[in-house]
């Protein structure tokens, strides 16, 4: 009976259309919940980077934030006690000038944070104050970034260079996943909670 | 997942990552990233369509003080050049031929180290078993690898389209240079190779982490 059975079964499968099986597959794929997220946050994150390529955005986008890091840092750093200029984007002194530029401005991160929060399956409430909390502490972390970075060009400037590249621009990609997963984390617990207290 | 457990991960993470850094600043670190670099642009780009011939050297300790640490040369030449310079030479009937290849300093740190060294970090303090992690470092290893080597071919492809008059080489169809230039601004960018190698981890290891299970 058993031997019978595994024959129809081998039967049907040699019949299915090798495009059907492809299909199946495919939809095998899509329909793991992981799957599902992982594809949508690499189509959005190809998206985004045309548009960041785009002068559009570059022009609309990336210089009007950039000049607006440059006033809030400048700002700051005046009101401690240092003596800089800010121009346009950038940041003065007599002897140099720091420019925030692209990769400075944190775009990235907050479009990986938005990218996640958006395509995370939770309630729109939740999503709505990650990204108004989340962008905040993005912005205020790029701030220190920056500021910290004008420290350094000042006080120890043979540093500059690596906390630049090496140690900020990590920092600032590993500061938003983390942050990411901590609300995942926290938005997967209050969904248990509700769960069991229905159920209870 | 364990609220004190991510946060232990993320300690590990930043232990893992600037042990990385630390190790790369060392003059064998630096010197080993330099060859590796090269390797991959000479194994993989070093033709170009149409004629285009490209060699990477890593900075020898005299060129050092013009250059900063971690800088490779990438030669360009071309066919096209080689033999007009064959003919001048014949025309003026000199026995040697001047070329002048376009060169230009590429960072093996910032082009590539950065990018392994984020990845191997965040690998390694995923909570996965090591056979995992193993398998996931050398397939992200590769993977990278073939990034950079991409990133190669673009570099090399928006620059050679620069010098047209020098090469005679490249591409010709303006879509297509339209395209490869504005991939270059896109692929040159350091935060994309960051963002791939977080993508490629995502890939290779989230599925097995526990915060992923309970979605």
């Amino acid at each position: 009976m058993v031997k019978d059975n595994k024959k129809s079964y081998k039967k049907t499968a040699s019949s299915t259309p090798k495009s059907l099986n492809f299909k199946n597959k495919i939809l095998k794929i899509w329909n793991n919940k992981i799957n599902q997220l992982l594809i949508k946050f690499v189509g959005l994150i190809i998206l985004f980077y045309i548009l960041w390529a785009s002068r559009f955005f570059q022009e609309g986008v990336v210089i009007p934030l950039s000049k607006f890091y440059a006033q809030i840092s400048g700002s700051i750093l005046q009101a401690v006690g240092y003596s800089v200029k800010v121009v346009e984007e950038s940041l003065a002194t007599d002897s140099f000038a720091i420019s925030i530029e692209n990769g400075c401005d944190g775009i990235e991160g907050l479009a990986i944070f938005w990218i996640g929060v958006i395509i995370f399956p939770t309630a729109k409430k939740d999503k709505f104050y990650a990204l108004l909390i989340g962008t905040l502490f993005l912005m205020f972390l790029n701030l220190f970034r920056i500021i910290s970075l004008y420290w350094f060009k000042v006080h120890i400037p043979s540093l500059f260079e690596l906390m630049h590249v090496s140690v900020w621009q990590v920092l600032f990609i590993s500061l938003t996943l983390f942050t990411l997963l901590f609300w995942m984390d926290w938005t997967n617990k209050k969904k248990h909670i509700n769960e069991q207290s229905i159920t209870n | 997942m364990n609220n004190q457990l991510l946060i232990k991960r993320i300690g590990l993470f930043f232990l893992l990552y600037f042990s990385f850094v630390l190790l790369a600043q060392t003059s064998k670190g630096k010197e080993k990233l330099a060859q590796y670099y090269c390797w991959l642009g000479n194994t993989f780009v070093s033709t170009y369509y149409n004629g285009g011939n490209i060699s990477y050297r890593p900075i020898t300790k005299k060129e050092q003080a013009k250059f900063k640490d971690f800088d490779v040369l990438v030669f360009m030449t071309s066919e096209q050049q080689i033999e007009s310079a064959k003919k001048q030479a014949r025309l003026a009937r000199k026995k040697t031929i001047d070329i002048t290849p376009v060169h230009y300093p590429a960072n093996s740190w910032v082009k590539m180290g950065i990018f392994f060294a984020f990845f191997f970090s965040l690998v390694i303090c995923t909570p996965i078993n090591w056979r995992q992690k193993l398998l996931s470092v050398f397939i992200g290893f590769i993977l990278l690898s073939a990034l950079v080597s991409f990133q190669f071919w673009i570099a090399v492809g928006s620059n050679i389209n620069q010098y047209q008059e020098i090469f005679s080489a490249g591409f010709q169809n303006e879509s297509i240079i339209f395209l490869i230039k504005k991939l270059n601004i896109i692929i040159q960018f350091m935060g994309f190779g960051l963002v791939t190698a977080l993508i490629i981890w995502m890939v290779l290891c989230f599925k097995k982490v526990e915060v992923a299970r309970t979605i």
